[in-house]
């Protein structure tokens, strides 16, 4: 159970990377992404509980559901979402081993924040089009 | 994927001196076994994220009697089911890579791991339960 005397390498943490740059950015980002999806994993939990205890319960709890702070929470989890959900796929393609060449990993970085950008405006469009209805 | 410093899973047949064991540094052989899982759900997730965000633009959360509507079709309650158990199994195992890069000290690192398996663990089944129970008309 005690710490081994000999320092072990340990994992470089945000100090350790120049941000500017597309690769450390986006692999940061894709951690914090998740961690703000873990956050939103509360409110699915309190929507599915609140429903799973009936009507009555589940028409209070949606008064907070759909408050303003929430709407502003799912605006945010939906970007952490669709970025998270981009970006994974590209890892998995790094997995495959496809796309360790510089211009490469620029040009599949971009894209994920092109297709992020563009599916959140998509969503919210249809969401804010069926509210209107 | 971290150091575990306090399991003890290691193949006997492993060239890791004895003192470098003894201090339980190095690699505990568990690690790829995570990954290929963490990799699997979010495999899983690549179809069921969109058919969950498919069903909440649906408007299946618009009241109660939409949400059982919803999931008292056996297909919404299975496809609900796995992407609760995806979810949770993924973030489970994200969380737990993120203790393990960042916290360190053993007593620290194993109580944060512990408590986000335990966490991840009761939300998922609460979360499953609940899509039964309201699938089955509770």
């Amino acid at each position: 159970m005690a710490q081994p005397r000999l320092t072990r390498p340990i994992s470089p943490h945000l100090q350790a990377y120049n941000m500017i740059r597309i690769t450390s950015a986006l692999s940061v980002a894709n951690r914090m992404t998740g961690g703000i999806m873990g956050f939103g994993l509360l409110f699915m939990i309190l929507w599915l509980g609140a429903a799973a205890y009936g009507p009555d319960v589940y028409a209070s709890v949606m008064v907070f559901l759909t408050s303003w702070f929430g709407w502003l929470v799912y605006f945010g989890v939906s970007v952490a979402l669709f970025f998270h959900f981009y970006n994974g796929i590209r890892f998995m393609v790094w997995d495959l081993g496809w796309g360790f060449e510089m211009p490469q990993v620029v040009a599949t970085g971009l894209t994920v924040l092109a297709l992020t950008a563009l599916t959140v405006v998509v969503f919210w469009a249809i969401v804010i089009a069926r509210l209107a209805l | 994927m971290g150091t575990h410093n306090w399991q003890f899973g290691r193949d006997s047949g492993s060239r890791q001196t004895s003192l470098g064991h003894a201090r339980g540094s190095g690699s505990d052989r568990r690690g790829p076994h995570e990954w290929l899982l963490s990799r699997l759900t979010a495999v899983g997730l690549i179809p069921l994220l969109p058919w969950f965000l498919y069903s909440l633009l649906s408007g299946v959360a618009a009241d109660h009697a939409a949400m059982q509507a919803w999931l008292s079709a056996p297909g919404n309650m299975t496809l609900m089911i796995l992407f609760i158990i995806c979810v949770f199994w993924h973030g489970m195992l994200a969380g737990k890579v993120v203790v393990h890069d960042y916290i360190h000290g053993a007593a620290l690192e194993m109580s944060a791991s512990v408590a986000i398996s335990f966490a991840c663990v009761i939300m998922a089944v609460f979360a499953i339960i609940a899509v039964i129970k309201i699938g089955l008309g509770g």
